[in-house]
């Protein structure tokens, strides 16, 4: 028998191996490419591409969101996903960066990068809260504005006498 | 055209209290022509996004002069003005 492309680890082997009889451990070879990286350029790589995504989305928002004169509740649920996964994998990257910096004593060298994705994720928060938030939490618009919008929902009205 | 009854908050009467003489009487020659028209083009009719997301329902604005804006929403066949002023988020 010519040998497996790769033997499955043996928590796994039952599992995959139920109903066939066998007691190999064995699963038909259909090898994935792996870029061989390790985890520094691993991580620049997704740096790359986070930031990429940033900039993408800043146009998609744009276009779909804040110009767009047909605002629809799937342009406001794509804006939320965007924003989510944005800060998600923002985390995410700051996390492994701190542990490679932890493990490799190099603080110092991450800490720029780390830095800059908090400001980012900070300011994708405020978006968030900025579009998807409570009336009453937004500092930035006018109290007669929620009061107006508070009397408007609770049917408090006047003829317009003006 | 459909037949609106024009409505208004308390606070939209607040607020219009609070603008000067001269802003007081652009505000009615303009609502002359909303209460015409709220869609009239001349008043620069326009939804506003953030505050629509917020509200979960359009809210539109008209242009009065310069800076000066009044904001109102739709409600059936009711037209309601909410507030008038000169708040950037209402340009």
């Amino acid at each position: 028998m010519s040998k497996p492309a790769f033997e499955v680890p043996p928590v796994l082997a039952p599992r995959l191996n139920r109903g066939s009889g066998s007691s190999q451990g064995l699963v038909e070879a259909h090898e994935e490419w792996i870029q061989d990286e390790d985890l520094g350029t691993s991580l620049k790589r997704r740096f790359g591409e986070w930031l990429k995504d940033l900039s993408e989305s800043e146009v998609l928002f744009k276009k779909h969101v804040y110009d767009n004169e047909d605002l629809k509740a799937s342009d406001m649920r794509q804006h939320r996903i965007r924003i989510c996964t944005l800060i998600a994998e923002g985390e995410k990257l700051a996390l492994d960066l701190l542990i490679l910096a932890n493990e490799t004593n190099s603080e110092s060298l991450v800490k720029t990068f780390v830095e800059s994705i908090d400001e980012t994720i900070k300011k994708l928060l405020n978006e968030f809260v900025a579009w998807h938030g409570k009336l009453d939490d937004q500092p930035d618009i006018p109290e007669s504005f929620k009061k107006a919008a508070q009397e408007s929902e609770s049917g408090k009205l006047e003829d317009l006498d003006i | 055209m459909a037949k609106y009854e024009f409505k208004r908050t308390a606070q939209f009467k607040k607020s219009f209290d609070a603008l000067n003489p001269a802003q007081q009487e652009a505000t009615k020659a303009a609502f002359k022509k909303f209460k015409l028209n709220p869609f009239d083009p001349s008043l620069r009719p326009h939804k506003i996004n953030r505050l629509s997301a917020l509200r979960r329902r359009v809210v539109r604005s008209i242009t009065i002069e310069g800076d000066l804006r009044a904001v109102f929403t739709i409600d059936g066949n009711k037209i309601i003005s909410e507030d008038i002023g000169t708040h950037d988020i209402y340009k």
